[in-house]
């Protein structure tokens, strides 16, 4: 199976322990209002237009087989409906105001690709993170991608939202050094409200999980209006502490530097009022979870 | 009674301007240089050494002097620079005489010298025998040379004690009869030899290694409850900031080395540094698996907290290299850098690293403008090593050239009298009295070079979107009226320093043809020209002069800087520049090779930082780097990045789970980072 891939970073440093190579999947089963990576949700590919960028010289147009775009007195024009994501029209663009998103890779391209910074992996205890998206929507390719870097003694984390049927998560489990486990609300309603998706699956497919002794660093968004409040953080430190086998926990600051993508994309970004938790709540929100026994891990 | 350093900073910083030389200690500048006249008319056939001498002494013993009682070291000597004056004069003199109007540079491709100012005294034998002993050793020879290095320092014990004289000193009574016997007493000694050296026209670079040369003054002073480790921190500070005081962090700077093996002293001088806060002088680091992971955290801590002038030198890589190019074991291991990171053997190398400054992006210019329009890839790769080999040879030439007149230009008794081996052999350090005498010869824009021929394979040869005619007037055209092929060359062709073979195969076979070239030639005084591959500031100067290349570069921007990308083209992030850099072979340019490596405060910031420079610095020495310095941007640079975005398109805006680049965000967007890395500063 080859996987959609959004995007290979090299050199991330917070995505787990050491100095690490994080590959996107695209796709996700969800779909959260503050999304930082708008260009993973959708499985398709897509193509994203900077006009901050554009100086609209119309090699797009000329190249374009479809005609989605026009030039109109000097300013382009796009017309979405008639695309068929051939890329073309990236390739010709000079200025990178036309980005694509998504493209199809093998285990094999992969892996010779995350191998090139062994070195740094093994001198910070680092390794491979497989985010996205939700990479587990890729579950047969996520197990073979990791059994593969296992095979080269690779340390291996996923990242999940946790929105998957556990057969994706036990298809992983055999290869997985740690799951980074996102979890937005224990509130269901407001779940829904702002993901678009029930967190029944969430909720059980973690529990499941911390019974079974892997490492899992929990990340919580901290979102501004949706769950910075002592009820909500109180919720969801009462779940937390509940469980086995969960200990540590990771706090990431919403920030509102998204929106361009969301604007290249063409998608409605709904968090425009929202801004960025001051240091004293996110240390406030801390100390509260702190309080039901979890250990929270600090980069600041 | 001295004041803390604290208290007097500000004077501390300003020491040198306006110094208030004592009227009645000595002679004005203009009776001096008067005297001097005089005694030139009086022996116009006196060898120039002995002239130097007579001034040296003269200055010594007759110029007036100043004292601050305030501060524990004395080093002032008002000499006006004459002696610096002599050496320019003498420089043009020769020069004109030797060169008679031909060029010594070519605009764009090199430039050549006498690069008379990467000195690092052996301030081992200078505590070990202090100017007594060292005048004494040179009395019990015959001859001019010997005479004259009598002669300097005569008159250098003279003057400390006329220092001593004007205001009582206890250091300064014991460095007038014999070698320094405390911490304060060798810091003391290294700032009057510093001093003199200067004004004999030999610049210092390197002020050696500090926590292994001044160890045993401290942990005797220590363990005999003479000195406090407080007095210790205070004498530190005093001392360095001479450094910072002379040039006011405008140029140059002093290098003090420390490690590989780290003592109290190497922690107790990072705790100063910390406290001073100064860009100068510079610290580096012998980093070796002997070093202790306690100092290197210490050593990168400053890093993090901005103190970016700390480099960071490969320990067994450096003394493997020095070894193979002809120092023996034991002289390896006393390596000092005695420039930014030029290796050299403290007290018994005169490398002159700056002697040949050479533009290897120059020579594609060049080729592209002559080559026929039918050539294949490989008739133009071909005609690039015909086009610079050649050119190396007439800089080495006329480098040798320069040096051949140095014994008349700036002969340097005072150093060479510290010199053994120039002691041993009868000569001055112009005339190659040193151990080793090595000759650097730096090669610039290895990026660029490497970028060009990429993509001149890819647009003719393989994509075939233009043709080499095409391309050439392009390049003539200075890319007017193609901008649509120089983007593609500018973005569609892999870059150097991304971990591309299709490009970094080309920067490995130029280094080493190029490296293997320079090496084998022999300088002036008896040893080898070293090839280097850094830039300096040269990048920009030599860019200047370069017209457009092929990689999409216009004419006059810089070239690659350093062993680094073009600007803004290492775009995979600093794992994948080590991994394309590392796959030179770096150890064929004993002069040095240096890396930048820039971060944003976020990924290196609190103790997850620390391990990430940590394996970092560990990673690209294990795969062969040999030195390497480090930027954090801060808001001044996102600043700069928002008004031009082009220099900035490799700048990763990464916050916890998310990634962006830094110039995609929108005008508000990005003033909320720069907020976020003004707080991580």
């Amino acid at each position: 199976v080859n996987g959609r891939i959004v995007d290979i970073k090299k050199f991330t440093v917070h995505d787990g322990p050491g100095i690490r190579t994080t590959v996107f999947l695209k796709g996700c089963s969800l779909a959260c209002r503050w999304c930082h990576n708008p260009e993973s949700i959708s499985p398709n590919p897509q193509i994203g237009w900077f006009k901050n960028k554009c100086v609209g010289c119309g090699a797009c147009a000329e190249t374009c087989p479809n005609n989605v775009y026009t030039l109109v007195n000097g300013e382009l024009k796009r017309d979405t409906k008639r695309c068929n994501y051939c890329g073309k029209c990236t390739a010709k663009c000079m200025y990178d105001a036309l980005v694509s998103y998504g493209y199809k890779m093998s285990v094999d391209e992969l892996v010779s690709i995350v191998l090139e910074d062994k070195t740094f992996y093994k001198n910070s205890n680092g390794g491979v993170t497989i985010s996205g998206g939700e990479p587990l929507l890729q579950a047969k390719f996520c197990a073979d991608l990791l059994k593969a870097l296992k095979a080269e003694k690779i340390n291996c984390a996923i990242d999940t939202c946790g929105a998957v049927n556990w057969s994706a998560l036990e298809a992983v489990l055999p290869y997985a050094d740690l799951f980074l486990y996102d979890l937005k609300h224990v509130n269901d309603k407001l779940h829904k409200e702002y993901t678009g998706s029930s967190n029944r699956k969430i909720l059980e497919n973690l529990s499941r999980l911390s019974e079974l002794q892997v490492p899992i660093e929990i990340r919580i968004p901290l979102i501004p209006g949706f769950n910075d409040d002592n009820a909500s953080i109180d919720t969801i430190g009462e779940f937390l502490g509940k469980l086995n086998g969960i200990k540590t926990v990771k706090v990431l600051e919403y920030h509102d530097l998204a929106h361009s993508k969301y604007k290249a994309l063409n998608i409605p970004y709904k968090m425009l009022q929202v801004s960025k938790p001051s240091i004293d709540k996110l240390n406030r929100v801390t100390a509260r979870l702190a309080s039901y026994k979890l250990d929270i891990i600090d980069e600041h | 009674m001295v004041k803390r350093f604290e208290q007097i900073r500000e004077l501390l910083e300003n020491q040198y301007i306006d110094v208030k030389f004592d009227p009645s200690s000595g002679l004005s500048p203009e009776k001096i240089a008067s005297e001097f006249e005089e005694h030139r008319k009086e022996y116009p056939e006196e060898t120039h050494i002995m002239t130097k001498a007579w001034l040296f002494h003269l200055l010594c013993t007759k110029g007036r002097i100043a004292v601050d009682a305030e501060d524990y070291f004395v080093d002032k000597l008002e000499h006006n620079n004459i002696m610096l004056k002599l050496r320019g004069e003498t420089h043009l003199r020769l020069y004109n005489m030797e060169f008679q109007g031909e060029p010594t540079e070519v605009p764009g491709l090199y430039n050549t010298r006498l690069d008379v100012s990467h000195i690092c005294p052996n301030w081992v034998e200078l505590f070990k025998h202090g100017l007594v002993g060292l005048r004494d050793r040179a009395a019990q020879k015959e001859g001019v040379f010997y005479q004259a290095i009598v002669k300097v320092y005569d008159g250098a014990i003279e003057l400390v004690k006329r220092w001593n004289a004007h205001c009582p000193n206890p250091s300064l009574a014991v460095l007038a009869k014999g070698p320094p016997q405390t911490f304060r007493e060798a810091m003391q000694l290294a700032c009057i030899y510093h001093e003199l050296l200067e004004m004999d026209g030999e610049p210092i670079r390197s002020m050696g290694g500090f926590d292994q040369i001044y160890y045993d003054f401290y942990r005797n002073d220590i363990d005999s409850g003479r000195l406090s480790r407080d007095e210790a921190k205070e004498l530190i500070k005093f001392f360095w900031m001479k450094f910072r005081a002379k040039t006011q962090g405008k140029e140059f700077g002093k290098n003090f080395l420390f490690g590989p093996i780290a003592n109290e002293l190497s922690f107790l001088s990072f705790e100063v540094y910390r406290e001073m806060n100064v860009g100068d002088p510079k610290l580096s680091l012998r980093l070796s698996k002997d070093t202790s992971p306690e100092f290197l955290e210490t050593v990168i801590k400053c890093i993090q907290d901005g103190m970016t002038s700390v480099v960071i030198l490969n320990d067994e890589k450096w003394i493997d290299t020095l070894i193979r190019y002809g120092k023996t074991p034991e002289d390896a291991q006393n390596y000092v850098p005695i420039g930014c990171y030029e290796p050299a053997v403290m007290g018994e190398e005169l490398n002159c690293p700056n002697a040949v400054n050479f533009n290897l992006a120059k020579g594609i210019e060049l080729v592209m403008r002559d080559i026929r329009d039918n050539a294949s890839f490989e008739e133009i790769y071909q005609a690039y090593f015909q086009l610079v080999e050649p050119e190396i040879d007439n800089a080495i030439a006329l480098a040798k050239r320069f040096e051949k007149r140095w014994n008349e230009i700036n002969p340097a008794p005072f150093l060479s009298g510290l010199m053994t081996s120039c002691l041993e052999k009868g000569c001055d350090i112009s005339e190659a009295g040193a151990k080793y005498n090595t000759t650097g010869f730096i090669c610039i824009g290895i990026g660029s070079v490497a970028d060009s021929l990429a993509a001149i394979e890819q647009l003719v040869y393989k994509d075939k979107i233009c043709s080499l005619a095409e391309l050439k007037k392009a390049l003539l055209a200075d890319w007017q009226g193609y901008e649509m092929l120089r983007l593609t060359a500018r973005n569609r062709v892999p870059k150097w320093g991304n971990n591309k073979n299709q490009v970094d195969h080309f920067a490995v076979e130029v280094a080493d043809r190029v490296a293997k070239y320079i090496n084998k030639n022999k300088n002036y005084r008896g040893g080898y020209f070293t090839a280097a591959l850094y830039s300096i500031n040269y990048s920009n100067g030599f860019g200047s002069f370069t017209g457009a290349l092929p990689d999409g570069r216009k004419a006059g921007e810089p070239v690659s800087r350093n062993t680094g990308a073009m600007t803004a083209m290492d775009r995979n992030g600093v794992t994948a520049l080590i991994n394309s850099l590392t796959k030179i072979d770096l150890t064929q340019f004993p002069s040095a090779t240096i890396l930048d490596v820039m971060f944003h405060p976020t990924a290196v910031s609190g103790n997850k930082g620390i391990q990430t420079i940590t394996a970092i610095i560990r990673s690209l020495f294990e795969q062969g780097g040999m030195a390497v310095h480090f930027n954090i941007f801060d808001a001044n640079v996102l600043r700069d990045a928002q008004k031009h975005p082009e220099k900035y398109s490799n700048l990763q805006v990464r916050v916890c789970g998310w990634n962006v680049r830094f110039t995609d965000l929108e005008l508000k967007e990005q003033e909320l980072f720069i907020a976020s890395a003004e707080e991580a500063s």
